[in-house]
């Protein structure tokens, strides 16, 4: 019984193939339990479609072009929301996690907007920003924004003192201390927290697209609502899915490839 | 041990409750009806509060569920018995084709629904190749298709926005879109703006935005009294109001509550609808061999909604009105 010992093991690395057969198994199972459910007749197949279902759904939705101009529409939402976000978090965040000076500044506002549920404020970005696709965008961008410069803070606040330390004592500068130093060394914690809030925003889609919505996936799922087809909403949810999926692994491998010295961070 | 006790024994005993409960069919079953927060729903509380339902034999439990994309799949779940809702909406979720029974109406929208549009938009036809902000494949949508039809237009003559119809008042009024298709109190918020008046309302379309309680049609089948206990509750309770108003005001506010929970608010809103009551009932159901108005509204709704491939099945106004109570 060597393989079970070494296999649960804390923290310590199994084969390729051990993991990708668990992560295929447990794949399968789930797939099982919703063909026996739904093939099975145990839930009705209006609460619960069956994966032919949704499979038909999907190729009506490819052969008329919809599902992919949804998807495109989402995407480009999705990704002009989490882009600018992005860019003003990661330089913002990693100063409040390491000036006390722009953190005092900066901190308490986050807390207090971080905390508003999006929808609620849906009337007044009528009102301000109008119902284009800048609303859209804003939606996205507020659900997500505010959440990564909290993580970010953290992850620039955790590097280590004795790094700063030991820089100063072999004579770097103020500034070689920040640029050389600080911000590499929060480069791993901030893609981890980029691929984590990227999930995020993607929960924020079917608000985003509540408003003067005709195209996207999240439009597509709440038109699907009205009228009860499981198998639509069940393919959105599935596509959202997939793409989630298939970002995280990019965002894996971007990180392995841009930052390789921090593969066991 | 003690303190496991203490923590585990009123668990227990919430779940031997519910475990009695649902072990035993005999006890009288509790007839859950789910409305939104609206005027139109305000009798059903008079006969609650002024016992109409237990005087006539049935136990009802009212239950708030404001987005009609949440209340069908609870009445398809068996979770509750009826709905109040306006007949279009029902016909989106039907599977088969009988489905859902209408069998009583509530109220009629008499101005309380309606169109708000820019200064220039003079007529229904005007608003060809304007932006309109409305609900896709709500009840504002069922409207707005009617009157386009009046006016030989579609709905894809028009620049279509789709958003809920109290975002639809927000975008008019802060001009973002041409027209909104919207209820109170943005209606009265739209003809208040610089910019717009009120295009048409509900007043001039009798029957047409019309409330009425729905449930499946098996669960009709087998509780045809508690069903003939609430028609009648209901009638009663209209009565009561129509006798009563200044006292029937203060239960219906109290009881929908909500943004209506201010009497004079509710007496304010109350102008844009009409009751059906026990005679009016009869007129607009009329009956199976002479159907009354409602089986045009239900055609009207089976035709909007079919043209917009909406519908799931094909049906017809007779399997849906169930003209037997209201005539009881």
């Amino acid at each position: 019984m060597s393989w079970l010992d070494a296999y649960t093991a804390p923290k310590q690395d199994i084969p390729p193939r051990v993991y990708l057969a668990i992560s295929t198994l447990v794949a399968a199972l789930l797939m099982a339990l919703w063909c026996l459910l739904s093939y099975g007749g145990l839930v009705r197949e209006d609460f619960l479609p069956t994966p032919d279902a949704v499979v038909r759904a999907a190729i009506a939705g490819i052969r008329d072009g919809s599902l992919l101009v949804n998807t495109a529409v989402s995407v480009g939402e999705i990704m002009s929301g989490f882009i600018i976000a992005s860019v003003l978090a990661v330089p913002i965040g990693i100063l409040m996690g390491s000036f006390k000076v722009v953190e005092a500044a900066i901190e308490p506002v986050t807390n207090f907007v971080r905390y508003l549920p999006v929808s609620a404020l849906i009337p007044l970005l009528i009102l301000w920003v109008g119902i284009g696709i800048e609303e859209k965008i804003s939606v996205i961008f507020i659900g997500t924004f505010f959440q990564q410069l909290i993580l970010i803070a953290d992850v620039s606040r955790s590097v280590p003192h004795d790094l700063l330390d030991v820089s100063y004592t072999l004579g770097a500068s103020r500034r070689t201390v920040v640029t050389r130093v600080l911000i590499p060394a929060t480069m791993p914690g901030v893609m981890d927290t980029l691929r984590v809030t990227l999930g995020w925003a993607w929960t924020y889609l079917v608000v985003a697209e509540l408003v003067a919505g005709n195209k996207g996936l999240g439009y597509f799922i709440l038109n699907s609502m009205r009228g009860l087809f499981t198998d639509r909403i069940f393919l959105g949810i599935a596509v959202i899915g997939l793409l989630g999926l298939l970002t995280d692994q990019l965002f894996k491998a971007g990180r392995n490839w841009l930052l390789p010295w921090a593969q066991d961070l | 041990m003690r303190r496991f006790a203490t923590l585990i024994a009123p668990i227990a005993a919430a779940v031997l409750a519910v475990g009695i409960n649902a072990a035993d069919p005999a006890a009288a079953e509790t007839v859950s009806i789910a409305h939104s927060t609206w005027v139109g729903y305000g009798p059903l509380y008079i006969a609650r509060d002024k016992g109409f339902f237990s005087k006539n034999g049935v136990d009802v439990d009212l239950i708030v569920i404001e987005d009609p994309k949440e209340r069908f799949p609870t009445l398809m779940a068996d979770k509750i018995q009826m709905i109040a809702s306006t007949v279009d909406t029902a016909l989106l979720y039907m599977k088969k084709p009988d489905d859902f029974q209408y069998v009583v109406a509530i109220d009629d929208s008499n101005g309380g629904d309606g169109i708000v549009a820019n200064k220039d938009i003079k007529t229904v036809a005007d608003l060809k190749g304007k932006s309109v902000a409305v609900n896709e494949g709500s009840v504002s949508d069922f409207y707005l298709n009617v009157l386009l039809s009046q006016e030989g237009l579609k709905e894809s003559d028009l620049n279509v926005v789709n958003m809920t119809a109290s975002d639809a008042g927000t975008a008019f009024v802060s001009k973002q879109v041409d027209a909104a298709v919207t209820w109170e109190p943005w209606l009265s918020r739209g003809k208040a703006s610089e910019h717009g008046h009120l295009l048409v309302d509900s007043s001039t379309t009798p029957g047409l935005i019309t409330d009425v309680l729905i449930a499946k049609t098996s669960w009709v089948a087998d509780h045809k009294k508690d069903v003939a206990a609430i028609v009648k509750s209901w009638n009663e309770a209209v009565a009561y109001y129509r006798e009563h108003p200044d006292e029937s005001l203060e239960i219906m506010a109290k009881g929908v509550g909500g943004w209506l929970k201010d009497p004079k608010d509710f007496k304010e809103t109350l102008t844009g609808i009409k009751f059906y009551g026990g005679e009016d009932n009869k007129t607009f159901f009329g009956t199976g061999e002479k159907p009354g108005p409602l089986s045009k509204t239900v055609a009207d709704a089976i035709k909007v909604w079919s043209d917009q491939g909406r519908l799931q099945v094909q049906t017809s106004p007779d399997k849906l009105i169930d003209y037997e109570f209201v005539h009881e």
